[in-house]
């Protein structure tokens, strides 16, 4: 019996739309994994696991107790050591796959970065919380020419659909009527059952295989929608919408936002507050002198301060997430006081 | 008239399926994707603040206002979904 050379994907390359030039293509790909929660962990290990060979994993939080229900990639030691879910998820997968290179970034991904973000990527799969940064990368993906495979979920519901600039829908076609900042559930609100996750972000990364190892899109976006406790599956075909603000009219509103300085975390007691000027803090400095106040726990990526109300965490980024309250003022001022930006 | 109704999400919650079917037979013969949307609306507080934002799917292809629905159709209403 014959051998595949690479017995690692053998599995895969049986399946025939793939093959081994499917395969090879994979390996030469580059995907940006944009959020790395119940969605993004999940896609990062699947598309590690299937040999994509590059994958940028952005992120800006820790991995939290509260995550393991569903985001397989990490474990209660990444919450003990409070990483950060980038370094929490490079570090699983280069266990999991030393052959793909994983380059994990903590940051939030905003108009100042995102289109460096998306240098050098052929793919982004959408991992994000918000409709807001949905929004900044569709736009920066049509900017860009960049496929984006949209999925989201929340509750038990979960969706996804491939969108590729210039050849289907882009997000803003599929959701003409913006929704209203902060209106909509999150996963922090409305809770979330693992499985939802798993599927949207299972479709998803077979929207992405699909793509990158074949190069073949629909004219038309196919956004599948499903339901896993109710065990309800629907699509829906989605046209290009020919008056399109972002991609036919290229106007791209959201790159031009200027991000506000904070960001009322829903559902999770938290504020974050971005600095006017990003700077890297210097951490030892800052923990030596919070040491005398608090408990203060610091690594390579975060520093962590905690008092009897409230915790606060500075990133290397110079963002800070204050933990223990809903008032954007209050935010600010606890940071302004205790790491001095 | 008769078209099959699905409910997705926060809808799904608030409606099941049986008391939409009964409002959609109320609707005279050939209605349109805004009529069944206002019909709708009126019956979930969560589509009614959705409004124009909740997706319609007819016959599995998405849908605006002046799309028509005729008897037998089937009709998802999806809610945008902003978790992850």
């Amino acid at each position: 019996m014959n051998r595949p050379p690479d017995d690692r994907y053998s599995r895969q390359v049986l399946f025939r739309p793939l093959g081994a030039e499917g395969q090879a293509r994979l390996r030469a790909a580059r995907v940006l994994v944009a959020g790395c929660g119940g969605l993004g962990a999940e896609s990062a290990s699947l598309l590690a696991r299937a040999g994509v060979g590059f994958l940028r994993i952005v992120d800006r939080d820790v991995v939290e107790l509260s995550n393991l229900q569903r985001q397989a990639l990490f474990d209660e030691a990444d919450v003990r050591e409070g990483l950060p879910k980038a370094v929490a998820a490079a570090r699983r997968l280069a266990r999991v796959n030393s052959d793909v290179a994983v380059e994990p970034i903590v940051a939030d991904i905003g108009p100042r970065n995102v289109r460096g973000l998306l240098d050098g990527v052929d793919l982004v799969v959408d991992g994000f919380d918000s409709f807001e940064a949905r929004f900044l990368m569709n736009d920066a993906c049509v900017e860009t020419r960049t496929p984006l495979v949209y999925g989201a979920c929340i509750a038990s519901t979960g969706l996804a659909a491939l969108l590729v600039p210039g050849v289907t829908p882009c997000l803003r076609c599929l959701l003409p009527e913006l929704p209203e900042p902060g209106s909509a559930a999150t996963c922090d609100t409305a809770g979330i059952l693992g499985p939802a996750a798993h599927l949207a972000a299972s479709m998803q990364v077979g929207r992405a295989l699909r793509y990158l190892s074949t190069g073949e899109s629909p004219p038309e976006a196919e956004l599948v929608y499903a339901d896993v406790w109710e065990a309800r599956f629907t699509r829906m075909a989605v046209p290009r919408d020919p008056a399109c603000p972002c991609c036919a009219g290229r106007q791209f509103d959201f790159l031009s936002v200027e991000t506000p300085q904070t960001a009322v975390l829903c559902g999770r007691d938290s504020v974050q507050v971005r600095p006017l000027v990003p700077s890297k803090p210097d951490f030892a400095t800052l923990a030596e002198r919070l040491r005398t106040l608090g408990e203060v726990v610091a690594n390579d990526w975060l520093l962590r301060f905690r008092t009897e109300d409230a915790e606060l965490t500075l990133f290397s980024d110079g963002r800070a997430v204050v933990k223990g309250t809903n008032d954007p003022a209050r935010a600010r001022s606890l940071v302004a006081r205790t790491f001095g930006v | 008239m008769k078209v099959r109704i699905l409910f997705f999400a926060s809808l799904r919650d608030e409606l099941g399926d049986s008391r939409s079917v009964e409002a959609v037979e109320a609707l005279p013969g050939e209605t349109t994707v805004a009529a069944l949307r206002e019909a709708v609306a009126a019956l979930s507080p969560a589509a009614a603040r959705l409004g124009r934002r909740l997706l319609v799917a007819v016959n599995e292809r998405y849908a605006t206002d002046g799309d028509p629905v005729r008897p037998g159709d089937s009709v998802a209403f999806l809610p945008p979904l902003a978790g992850g």
